[in-house]
């Protein structure tokens, strides 16, 4: 008798909670609903688009950094907080969040829009050396 | 006799009798936020509780409770009024005051830190300047910022890594000297946030920081030094302790096969679960702290049920405890064995443990794991382990269920 009859259920992985419950794409989130499940991929990334349309950059921030706590392998979400940082005229660490792409396979749209952001810190840190 | 050293660890799980996360609602009015994200080994004590525990994901968190992190581990704590305070590697920290208004969109916060290393990165309730972080010897008052702490010696590790702060490492107290960084928001941020600006009380005498830069108090009774400016290096460094690194794309595939080994463990075959553990050992030898966190990120990734979670432990404990081919693959096929579904059995009637627990634990074995595995990798385990591996074609078909 294998584990998977002795205990009743499906020992293949499933996907996750966050997977299966997908966010509206017209949805934003409430803070309650980040405060209910800070660790939910499509809540946060959701408030954290969210919050950019807002102006709160740091919300934003913060949301990403969650998600990238437990998703160290969110490539999509570090060069979205790469870019939040920027804005944040923070490009010290933005060029650090960039940096760390260098060790990973990226698109050719993400290569790009990296290409872009390492640009702008290019600039930044320029100007502020200046 | 044949060893099972994974009893113990389930023995420990079993004794826990962990609580299942609190939600903020059933927490009551006395919640002021939730452990938003947890990397690695972190432990809280609430006024519940005698002692330190492992923190739990979305738990609510209240005034006075305390977290103290691990290495290579990190917290992310969010509160009511939108602040977040990032507890990094080696930390310990108390939320010491909360105060919000919603309708005001005002209120006071007030954290001390101890040791290791913390970012704060502001809420609402900072718009008004309520907010206080106290280090042994500094107090940090917050006018809308993100700034980042280093409290004892790994500040001076820091200090001693930079050209440009290495002075301020000379007559440093390891125990309590501070390094404050201040990120930003910057004077040409976007958007509505305030520009970041501090006031850091050290020594009676108060200095205002309101660009980013780096400032360092070297002990009791030392002033705040001089604004360092921020440099790459200075953040590269503070950062490893605060955030995480995406693991590159050779490692990915490895990861990638220790969910197939898992998988193919938690179908019982005996066969299977030796040749998943073999492949783990291999890929893994001689370094713990990247087993546990390819296995924290592998469980993070999959919905584990109280089965499979009990599996992934088993895996995690004979791999770091195992110190010959013939344990691995002797334990291995006795997770599938009737007394191993016993024990299987056994942990699915409690509380369901959380991967924090299991992360926990596996930290429990930290050195023990590590004198191991340098011993396996001396006795040549992976030549040994290399031979019984079952290349798949010549696996028997498993019982596995197809997706």
């Amino acid at each position: 008798m294998c584990l998977e009859m002795l205990f009743g259920v499906s020992l293949i992985f499933q996907p996750t909670l966050s997977q299966a419950q997908s966010v509206p794409s017209n949805h934003s989130p409430t803070f309650d609903e980040v405060l209910a499940a800070p660790d939910d991929p499509e809540i946060n990334t959701a408030y954290a688009k969210a919050q950019i349309a807002a102006g709160n950059f740091i919300f934003a921030a913060a949301a990403y950094e969650r998600l990238l706590l437990g998703q160290p392998d969110d490539d999509v979400t570090r060069v979205a907080y790469a870019e939040v940082l920027l804005n944040l005229d923070d490009p010290v660490t933005a060029g650090q969040e960039l940096a760390k792409l260098g060790t990973v396979t990226l698109t050719a749209e993400q290569q790009a829009q990296v290409a872009i952001l390492q640009g702008r810190v290019a600039t930044k840190t320029a100007g502020a050396s200046k | 006799m044949t060893r099972f050293p994974t009893l113990s660890v389930i023995v420990m799980l079993l004794a826990a009798q962990l609580a299942p996360p609190a939600s903020l609602a059933q927490a009551g009015g006395a919640a002021i936020g939730v452990n938003g994200a947890i990397k690695n080994v972190v432990q809280m004590k609430t006024a519940k509780d005698r002692a330190l525990r492992p923190a739990v994901l979305r738990e609510a968190v209240h005034i006075g409770d305390t977290v103290a992190s691990g290495p290579n581990s990190a917290l992310q704590v969010l509160l009511r009024d939108q602040s977040v305070f990032t507890i990094g590697a080696n930390a310990r920290m108390t939320i010491d005051r909360f105060v919000y208004d919603p309708a005001r969109g005002s209120g006071a916060i007030a954290a001390s830190v101890a040791r290791g290393a913390f970012r704060f990165m502001s809420g609402r309730a900072a718009h008004n300047g309520g907010v206080a972080i106290q280090t042994p010897v500094a107090s940090i008052g917050v006018r809308g910022t993100i700034v980042e702490v280093l409290v004892g010696e790994e500040a001076i590790t820091l200090m001693n890594g930079e050209s440009t702060l290495r002075g301020q490492a000379v007559g440093a107290d390891a125990n309590t000297a501070t390094l404050i960084l201040l990120r930003g928001p910057g004077p040409n941020r976007v958007g509505k946030d305030r520009v970041g600006a501090i006031d850091i009380t050290a020594n009676g005498r108060t200095t205002s920081v309101d660009r980013a830069g780096v400032v360092v108090i070297k002990g009791p009774n030392a002033d705040a030094s001089q604004t360092f400016p921020l440099t790459q290096a200075i953040e590269q460094r503070l950062d490893a302790n605060l955030t995480t690194a995406p693991t590159p794309q050779g490692q990915r595939a490895v990861v990638a096969e220790i969910a197939t080994s898992l998988n193919a463990a938690l179908t019982g075959d005996p066969d299977e679960i030796a040749a998943a553990l073999s492949r783990i050992v291999i890929d893994y030898q001689g370094s713990p702290a990247a087993l546990q966190a390819a296995l924290a990120r592998v469980a993070n990734a999959l919905p584990l049920n109280s089965a499979s979670f009990a599996t992934l432990m088993q895996l995690s404990f004979l791999v770091m405890t195992s110190t010959n081919a013939q344990s691995v693959g002797t334990l291995g096929r006795e997770i599938a064995s009737d007394r191993g579904r016993q024990l299987v059995a056994a942990l699915t009637t409690g509380p369901r443990p959380t991967l924090q627990d299991a992360v926990a634990a596996l930290a429990v074995n930290r050195a023990a794991s590590a004198t191991s595995l340098s011993a396996a990798a001396t006795s040549g385990l992976r030549d040994t382990l290399a031979t019984q591996i079952i290349p798949s074609s010549q696996r028997e078909p498993t019982n596995a269920s197809p997706s």
